[in-house]
């Protein structure tokens, strides 16, 4: 068992109009950590890197303890990873993606999988066209966790739902790493969902990582200034420029 | 065991898991060697990220209110009735020590802060 | 690999449904003995239309699908190699040609026995099918480097060419009219040897969209 399953190191990437730059966190097993940051900051870019969605320039990224490029297919099949637009065959039905995507992983659970739509209310008979922009989230997060996978990456998963279905969602996140041996990276930029359930969080602001640590050691450490600081002070404190 | 915690509270989680489980002790609700959850489970429970549940057992332990035996879990300490009388004294003189230093800064003399703290002891008198 | 196959055929059915109903009604047809020169008249220019048709836009349909449904991505998310979702691409419509030249083939025979004389060459739908095999390879290339859209332009654009070059050059004229006598009829060595090199060109147009869409970022 791998120590840190995600490992970033100097990556840098540069698009036209946007960089990423010396991008360099550390996620160990068993932890949940959120990435977060304002809208267009590089979360979305990072995690498209790591997916292998897309190479850096330079630096190194190691995920579960290997280089993506090299073990694409092995590692994927330990990934469960939810995308901000989840794009499903719209004239499909629940039940057929289910089966084109449980085919792709040799850990598929179809009884977790049945277990999981039911507790989220959606109908497998239904064309994924037919579904809310919510339910398809949710149907995501179901085909994600449904193959057992050792490391979740989430691209703005509460984005789009109600309160009461991200409280569901963080529920599943906390019971995912239950084991000690599973661990989440989660995007967003709704801090109210990192306050509880984030370990580690990592800070990117305009393409760079402004800061990187355990959550309660970040909210201790301003705290000392402001006794009522949140995740959210600080994110306005880093987006300003400020550290 | 029953516990809640709120992120709009401005006291930090972990610290509102150790004031709960510290008062549960000291009213006898959980008694000595009563099993708590794991960090994990109690991290599930709470909807609490697992380095706050951990953080609230370390500094649970460190008080003495806990132990851990390594492979069979978390349990509440065998607290002898001294010790246990301590502990609330503890928890009353932090909330006493915070009481003076606010009427402190609010530049209470002594004298003024002692007929205040009367006050307060008749009047909660009064009410129950 | 297969399981992609198999999921653009689902995907892709509607295109595959017309020109089934038109088969099945010209073996029918042939079946009852209705068949008649007429009959034959009508029957053969449409399975020679639908020859060269139906490789080149299964291939179009399915790549234009892909992109309404912006799954591309999705699919290089799934622990699957990249390679096997661009042969996917190729083996889908290469299928849908082959099953077509056997289904036609058969359609021809069971017209044949009605007639009781030789109708139609198999050979040279086989053949028409080869000669877009490439126009088809053409298309998913332009589609895995440049999108679906891109895709569809380059599919006019190959198949003007091919038709207004002749008509252009009037030199060839004279040049083609045999070659076109010899696809009416073609000996089998030749059909083979089209066949041969139709595929290797098409295998090759899909080593070239494989090594394109490796690069490609999602």
């Amino acid at each position: 068992m791998s120590e840190n399953v995600l490992m970033l190191d100097g990556v840098c990437k540069s698009y036209r109009g946007f960089e990423l730059r010396n991008v360099s966190f550390v996620l160990p097993r068993g932890y949940i950590m959120g990435l977060v940051g304002p809208n267009g900051a590089g979360k979305t870019t990072t995690i498209r890197l790591i997916m292998d969605l897309a190479r850096p320039d330079s630096g190194r990224i190691a995920v579960l303890g290997q280089q993506m490029a090299a073990n694409q297919i092995e590692l994927k099949r330990r990934i469960g990873y939810v995308p901000e637009n989840h794009e499903f065959y719209s004239d499909m039905t629940v039940n057929w993606t289910a089966q084109f995507v449980g085919r792709q992983y040799p850990t598929w659970n179809e009884a977790r999988f049945r277990e999981l739509l039911q507790r989220y209310d959606v109908d497998p008979r239904k064309k994924i066209g037919a579904l809310s922009k919510g339910t398809k989230a949710k149907l995501a997060m179901a085909l994600a966790l449904a193959h057992h996978p050792e490391l979740l990456i989430l691209d703005e998963p509460t984005s789009g739902l109600d309160p009461v279905v991200r409280r569901e969602l963080l529920s599943d996140l906390l019971e995912f790493v239950a084991d000690g041996d599973r661990s989440v990276l989660f995007s967003t930029h709704i801090t109210s969902d990192l306050e509880r359930v984030a370990d580690y969080i990592t800070f990117i602001v305009n393409g760079r990582v402004a800061a990187s640590d355990e959550r309660e050691v970040m909210l201790e450490r301003a705290r000392a200034s402001n006794p009522t600081a949140s995740i959210e002070d600080l994110l306005w404190t880093y987006a300003k420029g400020g550290h | 065991m029953d516990i809640t915690v709120s992120a709009n509270n401005p006291v930090p989680l972990y610290q509102q898991i150790v004031h709960q489980v510290r008062a549960k002790v000291l009213t006898g609700e959980l008694k000595a060697g009563d099993p708590l959850p794991s960090i994990r489970q109690l991290a599930s429970q709470l909807i609490a990220s697992v380095i706050t549940t951990k953080r609230a057992y370390s500094e649970l332990e460190a008080e003495g209110l806990i132990v851990t035996r390594a492979g069979l879990g978390t349990f509440v300490a065998d607290l002898d009735p001294e010790t246990i009388v301590e502990l609330k004294k503890e928890v009353v003189m932090e909330h006493l020590e915070e009481g003076v230093r606010v009427a402190r800064q609010l530049e209470f003399v002594d004298e003024e802060i002692n007929r205040l703290f009367r006050q307060a002891l008749d009047g909660s008198e009064k009410r129950v | 690999m297969l399981g992609l196959v198999w999921k653009d055929f689902y995907i892709n059915r509607s295109q595959l449904v017309f020109p089934a109903i038109v088969l099945c009604a010209i073996a029918l047809l042939a079946a009852v003995g209705r068949s008649s020169p007429t009959t034959v008249d009508y029957a053969v220019p449409l399975l020679f239309t639908y020859s060269g048709l139906m490789v080149p836009f299964f291939a179009l349909n399915s790549a234009m699908l892909e992109e309404k449904n912006r799954t591309l991505a999705f699919l290089r998310s799934l622990p699957m190699r990249a390679d096997a979702i661009v042969a996917s691409k190729f083996v889908a419509p290469l299928l849908v040609g082959v099953l077509w030249v056997g289904a036609s083939a058969l359609a021809a025979i069971i017209m044949q026995a009605g007639m009781g004389e030789h109708t139609v060459s198999i050979m040279s739908g086989m053949l028409l099918v080869c000669a877009t095999l490439p126009i088809a390879a053409i298309e998913l290339v332009v589609f895995f480097r440049f999108g679906a859209s891109a895709a569809r332009t380059a599919l006019i654009v190959v198949v003007g060419t091919v038709y207004l070059v002749p008509l252009l050059a009037q030199g060839l004229v004279a040049k083609v009219k045999p070659i076109v006598v010899a696809m009416m009829d073609p000996e089998p060595v030749h059909v083979v040897l089209f066949a041969g090199g139709s595929l290797l060109l098409y295998f090759a147009g899909m080593l070239i969209a494989q090594a394109i869409f490796r690069r490609r970022e999602m």
